[in-house]
């Protein structure tokens, strides 16, 4: 399918923005849920990127590729936030905080 | 370049600003999410990603109701009701913020002075899903394997991390 000029630009552009507000989300929040939210938006951002790039590919072996790695990010993606909500399941368990200054020595 | 993505872009940044920095409590967190989850897939669809915009919005949409699942279950969503920052613990944050915030000013300026990113009569993507179905059980069956196996490794990592202490799930 070709489209107007511009639009990978535009996309890339887009996550380089958006990876910048997930690690706004890492920086300035303190719940471990709201961090999680941000590493969220910055995983879809480097899928957003990806999709971009794979814009400017005219080889159709070069295109899969790309779709092949926006699906392994995608899922990468699920599998860390799966295991960081759980991580804080487990914290929440056993010291009743989410707070991310608590957690810093990572003592269990 | 279609005016429609543009904004579909915007306001899907704006919801994600949004549900960083005013997402005091879950819900309105969540929420901004979720707009800016449907502003992207809107953008990328008028842009002609395709299947690979379903799969984006379907994951991200899927983490992030378990995200609310979860997080209605363990969290007061009205407030997080954590104590104030302590003053060196600002300070260390300020200093990352104002980092990292420069490293994307130099970021947004040399694109502005580069300028020469723009391609014209880009395919997005090229690529049918038989075809990235087929190159990743063929070149790259080694890869899909390892990402298999971490699938498998996490999937376990979040059974043994949700089971009791005293042994129940």
């Amino acid at each position: 399918m070709v489209v107007e000029s511009n639009v990978a630009a535009w996309l890339v552009g887009a996550a380089i923005a958006l990876f910048w507000i997930g690690m706004l989300g890492l920086l300035w929040r303190r719940s471990l849920v709201g961090m999680l939210l941000g590493l969220l938006f910055a995983w879809i951002s480097v899928a957003t990127a990806t999709i971009g790039f794979v814009g400017l590919q005219d080889e159709t072996e070069r295109a899969a590729a790309g779709g092949a790695l926006v699906l392994c990010l995608c899922v990468l993606c699920c599998m860390q936030i799966a295991t960081g909500i759980s991580i804080v399941v487990a914290r929440i368990r056993r010291r009743g905080t989410l707070d991310a200054d608590d957690a810093g020595l990572l003592e269990g | 370049m279609s005016f429609a993505m543009t904004i579909g872009l915007a306001v899907a940044l704006v919801c994600a600003f949004a549900a960083i920095v005013l997402g005091r409590n879950l819900t309105r967190a969540i929420v901004g999410a979720m707009a800016f989850l449907a502003g992207l897939g809107f953008s990328m669809s008028i842009a002609g990603a395709g299947y690979l915009a379903v799969v984006v919005v379907l994951l991200g949409g899927s983490m992030l109701g378990t995200l609310q699942l979860f997080g209605w279950m363990l969290v007061d969503v009205d407030r997080d009701h954590l104590p104030p920052t302590d003053r060196p613990t600002w300070f260390a944050r300020g200093i990352a913020f104002v980092l990292f915030g420069g490293g994307l000013a130099l970021l947004v300026a040399a694109a502005v002075v580069g300028g020469e990113f723009s391609v014209e009569g880009v395919g997005l993507p090229s690529a049918t899903p038989a075809e990235v179905g087929a190159f990743l059980f063929g070149p790259l069956a080694e890869a899909t394997i390892l990402v298999g196996l971490t699938i498998a490794a996490s999937l376990l990592g979040v059974l043994l991390l949700l089971q009791d202490d005293r042994g129940g799930s």
